[in-house]
Parts: C-alpha cells; structure tokens; sequence
C-alpha cells in the first residue's frame, strides 16, 4: 500500500459516512470528516508517518484533503 | 485544605492554555471550592476534602490538566486583532462595591438586580437591540427551555458542553405518586424529589444560548434572502465553583444577532456587528480588546474542537477590561459553517445548504464593564440610552 494509499484509508476508517472523496476534496467541507474527528487524524498521521503537525499546518489547510496531507508528509504531488 | 499539584506542563503553556486550565478544573472534583492558583508549574485549589479525598482530587487535576493542556495545542497565543485603551483606568474595586448596594445573592449563581442594576442592565440591552434593528434584524422572543431530542444530540453540544447543562425534571403526573410527594413536602419539609419519588425527565434543558432555538425554529426552512434576528435571553449555564455576580452567573441575559445565509453574506453582516459593537465600546469608553477564541468544551472532548475552531478563527471574542489586568468576555462573533444548517436542514432556493453566524453580548458583563470604568454611582453612566 502506497502513502496516499494508506492516508485515504486513515481517513475512511475516521468518516462517518460512507461517501466516496477525491482527492483534491476538502474533507471537512465536504463533510467526510468532522472537526471531532481532528485530533485523531493528528495523532494517526503523526505515528503513522513521523511527523510532527503544527499550529502552521493547520492555518495553511494542509490536513484539508488528500492531497495536502500527501505533501505534509513528503509525497510528491 | 489546599490541595496542590506540580506539573512541568504549566511552565511552557500559552496564556489561552492556563486560562482555560484554570475553568476547567471547575469541573473537576466536587470537592473543589475554589481555584487558588494556575501557573509557574503550580496548581493549587481549595477543597473541602479529608486525605483520602485529597488523593482522589490531585488525581482529577492531573487527569484535567492533561486533558486541558493537550486541548490548546493548536491554538496560538495571538495579537489581539484590536485594542483600545478607555480614557481613565478601570477599577476592579468598584464591582464589590456595586454588588453590594444593588445586588441580592439569591442562591448560586442566582441574583436580583435592584433599582439602579435593573436599569442599567435594560439600557445596556436597548443598546445592543438598537445596534441589531440598524443593521436590519428582526426582532423575536424564544423560550428558556430548549427540547433535549431535536438539535442539542445531532450537533454533539450535550458531549462538548455537558457540564454547563442544567436539565429540567418534573413529578410523574400519577395520583398517588404525586401525593405521596405533596405529603411529603408539606410533613417532612421534602423540598425536591429523591428515590422515593417518581419524577421523568423533562425533555429540555434550560437554554444555554439564545440561537439554537432560532435553528430550530428555521428546520427545514427554504431562504431566499439573508436572514438576520435577535432575541434577548434568559441564558442558564452551572459554572461549578466559578460563580461570580455579573461575571459568571448560572442565570443571565445574553441578546444575540443570529444571521442565516450564504457565507459571504454572513461574513458582510457579522463584521457590520462587530464594527458598531466596538463604536459602543467607544461610546462607552471602555477600553478592551477582539481576540481569536474558542469555546468552553468539556476537557474530553475539547481538542479537535477547540483546534478546529483556532484553525479557522472562527470565534471572536470582545474582552473588557475590568482593571488590575482583569477581563470578561463581553461579546463574541461566531461563524458555524453548516454545523447547524445540516442537522436543522436550512437550505438556500438552488437547494444547497446555507451557513449560520451569531454574535452574543452578555448583558451583564456589559454591566460589569460600565461599573468598573465608571463606578458604582448611576450619574456616571453617561453615554446609555435611556430603557
């Protein structure tokens, strides 16, 4: 399994719906995830992939959708 | 007793992170009376509490302090957005004075304005309504009580607000039961119902802000235009130890503005609000300043909501000042995206969902404001309409 692979499964196993997403689709817009799902996909993506997420990250919408977080965690477009 | 904790945390978290600590621990342990200090690696609070007890207490405080300090990890200690600095300093004095020739304590959180409070309190709200009827709102009246089965479970608020919550209760409307209680209140001076009693749940809350009942007045509603109300509300959230007269009261008045539309819309309205809102502060002169905020949580569920929030600066807040490096939250301007327009289903004509905002003043740390500025006598509060 590929990283954007593995991220589009961490944000399926963290939806509530069952709504197919592209990966350019923001997540929280579209409603795939809830703000209460937030933290969770931090801590998920932090030890998944060793990364650390700041408050930067946030501000610049790079955990808004597939591909934002692609690129935060070094996969290049 | 005091009861303290030492945690490195404290010495490295932001100001919004001990703040909000030190309002969490309110709710912490039943035991805790008041909260003595938060800072400095130090948490310290009064309890009522033998040593057994205590253990148990510097257990919920490591666990809240956890919890809270984990909350705030994405939520900066930013500039404030605008200051103003009032024309004499504020006197944090002239509260206790105040309280105590125009205020009765009726119970926890629970006072009578009297005279001169009274009025005060009436012109500091016609001025607000005055500001909302310019920019075009209408005016309505809700209830205090919203049901428990409609909005408050679809948008999580019971979950990430529980402990602000009083739920209403009332006798189960069976003969015997009822008199079995009547007997008891009139010859054991029962004084509210316990086991031996049957009693149901109400089905609503007392109303801890004034907006979701404009929500759920709207479910299922089709706009065409932009819709902007205001209501004034008998507001009710337990504080836990935190109470304080015009600052933190389990019953006060909040008048919000609640706008419905599209998001550019929203925007244009609520910045309309918050700029005549400052001009009071100018009328008034009352020195404060407009921040990027976030919600009062329930410690547990507090961060994806709180950072989500900061993320996207959602929440305003207006904070007066009070003197001595005090302040409260008078006034907050908040956009909700579709949090309430999906679960309530308020759509535009094309079908697609609308976006809710709301600005809510609270009434009496307007008062609160006035006073410490101004002092506790009426003549010094020039600049108020008349109610």
């Amino acid at each position: 399994m590929n990283i954007r692979d593995e991220i589009r499964r961490l944000i399926t196993q963290l939806s509530a719906t069952s709504a197919p997403f592209d990966d350019g689709e923001d997540l929280f817009t579209r409603g795939v995830l809830r703000s209460m799902n937030l933290m969770e996909l931090v801590d998920q993506l932090e030890d998944r992939f060793h990364i650390q997420v700041g408050h930067r990250d946030f501000v610049a919408g790079r955990l808004s959708s597939v591909n934002a977080i692609a690129a935060l965690v070094g996969v290049s477009p | 007793m005091i009861i303290e904790v030492m945690d490195d945390r404290l010495t490295s978290a932001p100001a919004p992170a001990l703040a909000g600590l030190e309002a969490d621990l309110a709710f912490c342990h039943p035991a805790i009376r008041s909260v003595v200090a938060v800072g400095g690696g130090r948490i310290a609070v009064r309890a009522e509490a033998d040593e057994a007890e205590a253990e148990s207490v510097r257990q919920g405080i490591r666990r809240v302090a956890e919890l809270s300090i984990a909350s705030y990890r994405f939520v900066p200690d930013s500039e404030p957005l605008w200051t103003r600095s009032a024309g004499g300093a504020s006197d944090i004095s002239h509260l206790a004075s105040f309280r105590d020739r125009a205020l009765v304590k009726l119970g926890p959180g629970q006072y009578a304005l009297t005279g001169a409070a009274a009025t005060l309190r009436s012109s500091i709200d016609a001025r607000f309504q005055r500001l909302a009827l310019a920019c075009g709102a209408e005016p309505w009246h809700l209830p205090s009580i919203e049901s428990t089965g409609h909005l408050l479970p679809r948008v999580g608020y019971l979950a990430s607000h529980g402990q602000h919550v009083t739920w209403g209760v009332h006798l189960t409307p069976r003969f015997e039961s009822l008199r079995r209680f009547a007997s008891d209140a009139r010859e054991r001076a029962a004084i509210e119902p316990t086991d031996d009693h049957e009693v149901q749940a109400a089905g609503f809350i007392l109303e801890p802000v004034v907006c979701h009942n404009v929500y759920r007045a709207l479910a299922g509603s089709r706009l065409a235009e932009t819709r902007l109300v205001t209501a004034l509300g008998n507001c009710y959230r337990f504080e836990g130890c935190r109470f304080a007269p015009l600052l933190r009261q389990w019953e006060f008045s909040m008048r919000e503005a609640v706008i419905v539309g599209e998001p550019e819309a929203l925007r244009e309205v609520r910045q309309r609000i918050l700029d005549a809102t400052l001009t009071v502060c100018e009328e008034l002169d009352l020195g404060g300043r407009l921040e990027i905020a976030t919600d009062p949580f329930f410690v547990s569920e507090a961060g994806s909501a709180r950072a989500f929030q900061a993320m996207q600066s959602t929440k305003l807040e207006l904070r007066l000042d009070l003197g001595d490096g005090a302040a409260t939250a008078a006034a907050s301007f908040n956009l909700h995206g579709t949090h309430f327009t999906g679960p309530m289903d308020i759509r535009g004509p094309d079908g697609r969902l609308l976006e809710t905002a709301c600005v809510g003043w609270g009434i009496e740390r307007w008062m609160a404001a006035v006073v410490a500025r101004r002092g506790p006598e009426p003549s010094a509060w020039r600049g108020l309409p008349p109610p």
